[in-house]
């Protein structure tokens, strides 16, 4: 029988919820082809994550295990992956396109001759003929893919776009293995994992959050948009190329490598809304876009949009909210 | 430390993008290019750690022949390159991360280096892929998504920062030769000035074609594992409620919004 595997990401013994989402896509590409479904950890001492994942309907659980998996490591990954799907030769694997994703995935592509597509927001099979679609143009098109020559296929999927799946309280059978790896060979060596310090702003608890992209130009047009988030109470957030360009301290940074929030109100100024921006903030309960440019993915992910020069709207909007405040 | 530094010229990204009538891809016409945001931090980090330790700075560039792919070159040279290669075809319009990074490590294979730089993405198809794919091909190891670089005394091997999500990240040491790829934000780059700007443009940029490299355009197509079967515009997750009048109109339209939400009064 064919099979999917789907390579499971944990962080500090945690899975991350990509994973769930992998397995949710797997299941419903075989319920129509009937493939066997595989999940594989890659760690060291993960016994209690390998039950954990048995646990969601899996056809079989793989737990590869080597101490220098115990941390990630790309190069361990690559090797211990390699020779595991060289001997199943699955039809599908499947990836999180996470950092780590994005890291070995391709490696380990070029390494099997596999084809990869990167960044899938969805998959389909017919016939055992996978296509699959993935933007371009930081969102603002889609683009399907088919491979007209390959049988078996790789592809690293976006974060938070499938439902994940649930425990459905049948254990699939979990089988271990020791990974083969070199360890002498290896030219990287894992330091130090850092975690997020626990900063002074904590924006993610915010009701509001005026947050501030690209579009404001200047480190000197900030206060237009730290006078309306004054004017309404709201915390002050931004994306990206505002932090890198050092206008506003990290811990205001939304996204993939910021903070995810979750507000009533989260207002974007000037953002284009690139997938990395958009993970961070496509929980908030109403968002409201102000960008000049009305193909701007922002408005793809927003309930009101307005568009229009910032610069004409955001002054007016703060005096608007002071005039009723009486302040 | 000699140092190649992988640059893409890729669209404005405040192009507007028209999907071709067939849907097969995007009305190219009227595009115009520059150096991809990633690439520029990438091109950075060369010219510092040269400033540090000496060596020489290389940058590649393959793309289609409107591109711009000189204008850009001439960007590195003023902002610190010291030589400039570049691979033109029409068929780098249509080729994928592997068959790309496949030019890219025959073209870098014929060059000295100690380290090679590529950014973490291309802005216009954000594969994320190229890096990582090409230090296969070269048998390198690598590091992607890289914030910061340190470098051994003995100039052995460096230490980075990978960053993760959510404010994580890693650090690691990696042996060189090796590849990595950089992330935005790393440092700040620098701004020409002028008078660099009129000497690049009397610099020299080493031009190859596919067939100097071993490769022929219909093999390189032919090589693509992929095929686009359709373009389309992204579903919308949410219907959008343009507001529209003047700004105090839209003004007083938001503040309904906020007062709704209970969060003024
Ligand atoms: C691994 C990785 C991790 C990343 N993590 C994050 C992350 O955590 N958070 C994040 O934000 N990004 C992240 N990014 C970067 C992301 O890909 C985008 O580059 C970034 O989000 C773009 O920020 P922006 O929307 O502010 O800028 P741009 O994309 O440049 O958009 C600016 C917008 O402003 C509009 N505009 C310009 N002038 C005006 C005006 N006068 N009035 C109104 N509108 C105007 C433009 O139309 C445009 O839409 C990450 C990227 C990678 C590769």
């Amino acid at each position: 029988m064919s099979e999917v595997i789907v390579v499971a990401e944990q962080r500090e013994g945690k899975f991350r919820d990509v994973t769930f989402e992998l397995i949710s896509k797997a299941k419903e590409l075989s319920k129509s082809s009937g493939f066997k479904i595989t999940g594989v950890i890659l760690g060291y001492g993960t016994n209690e994550l390998a039950q954990e994942l048995s646990l969601y309907g899996l056809d079989e659980v793989v737990s590869i295990e080597h101490e220098i998996l115990k941390n990630y490591s790309c190069e361990g990954y690559v090797k211990a992956l390699s020779s595991f799907l060289r001997e199943r030769e699955p039809v599908l694997t499947m990836i999180g396109h996470t950092v780590y994703g994005l890291d070995y995935a391709p490696a380990l592509a070029a390494e099997l001759n596999f084809p990869l597509v990167t960044d899938c927001i969805n998959l389909s099979m017919e016939n055992r003929k996978l296509k699959v679609t993935r933007q371009m143009y930081s969102g603002k098109i889609n683009v399907e893919f088919s491979f007209p020559r390959a049988e078996k296929y790789m592809v690293t999927v976006r974060p938070t776009v499938f439902k994940p799946a649930e425990k459905t309280g049948k254990k699939s059978r979990v089988v271990k293995v020791k990974a083969e790896i070199p360890v002498k060979e290896l030219k990287t060596k894992f330091i130090e994992l850092i975690k997020p310090s626990a900063e002074e702003v904590d924006i993610s608890q915010a009701d509001v959050i005026v947050s501030v992209g690209r579009g404001i130009g200047d480190k000197d047009n900030l206060p237009i948009v730290e006078s309306l988030a004054e004017a309404i109470g709201a915390a002050l957030g931004a994306s990206r190329p505002v932090v890198d360009n050092g206008w506003l301290p990290k811990s205001r940074q939304v996204g993939q490598s910021g903070k995810t929030v979750k507000p009533k109100v989260y207002l974007a100024v000037g953002i284009s809304g690139a997938m990395q921006h958009v993970m961070g903030m496509k929980g908030s309960e109403t968002v409201i876009a102000i960008n000049k440019d009305p193909n701007a993915p922002i408005f793809d992910v927003s309930d009101y949009g307005v568009v229009a020069n910032l610069f004409d709207i955001v002054p007016t909007l703060t005096e608007t909210i002071k005039k009723i405040r009486g302040t | 430390m000699d140092v190649v530094v992988c640059v893409k010229s890729v669209p404005l990204s405040e192009q507007e993008i028209v999907i071709n009538e067939e849907e097969t891809g995007v009305v190219k016409e009227n595009f115009k290019y520059e150096m991809n945001e990633w690439d520029s931090y990438a091109l950075e980090e060369a010219v510092q750690l040269k400033e540090k330790l000496g060596g020489k700075v290389t940058v590649v560039t393959a793309g289609a022949p409107n591109w711009n792919l000189d204008f850009v070159l001439r960007e590195c040279y003023a902002k610190g390159a010291d030589e400039a290669v570049k691979v033109v075809d029409e068929a780098f319009e249509q080729l994928d991360p592997l068959t790309t990074a496949k030019v890219l490590a025959e073209v870098i294979k014929k060059l000295n280096y100690d380290l090679v730089l590529t950014g973490v993405q291309a802005s216009d198809d954000n594969y994320t892929q190229t890096g990582v794919t090409l230090a296969k091909l070269l048998g390198l190891p690598h590091v992607s998504v890289v914030t910061k670089v340190g470098v051994s005394q003995d100039q052995k091997f460096l230490t980075v920062n990978q960053e993760l999500e959510g404010g994580y990240e890693q650090i690691i040491q990696v042996s060189l030769p090796a590849l990595l790829t950089i992330q935005t934000g790393i440092n700040q780059p620098r701004y020409a000035s002028l008078m660099k700007i009129r000497a690049a443009m009397k610099k020299e940029i080493k031009t190859l074609k596919l067939e100097d490299l071993g490769f022929t355009r219909d093999k390189l197509l032919g090589m693509v594992p992929v095929k686009v079967e359709r373009v389309f515009t992204p579903k919308v997750e949410k219907a959008v409620k343009f507001l529209k009048g003047s700004p105090e109109e839209i003004a007083q339209q938001i503040v309904e919004i906020l007062k709704d939400k209970g969060l003024i009064g």
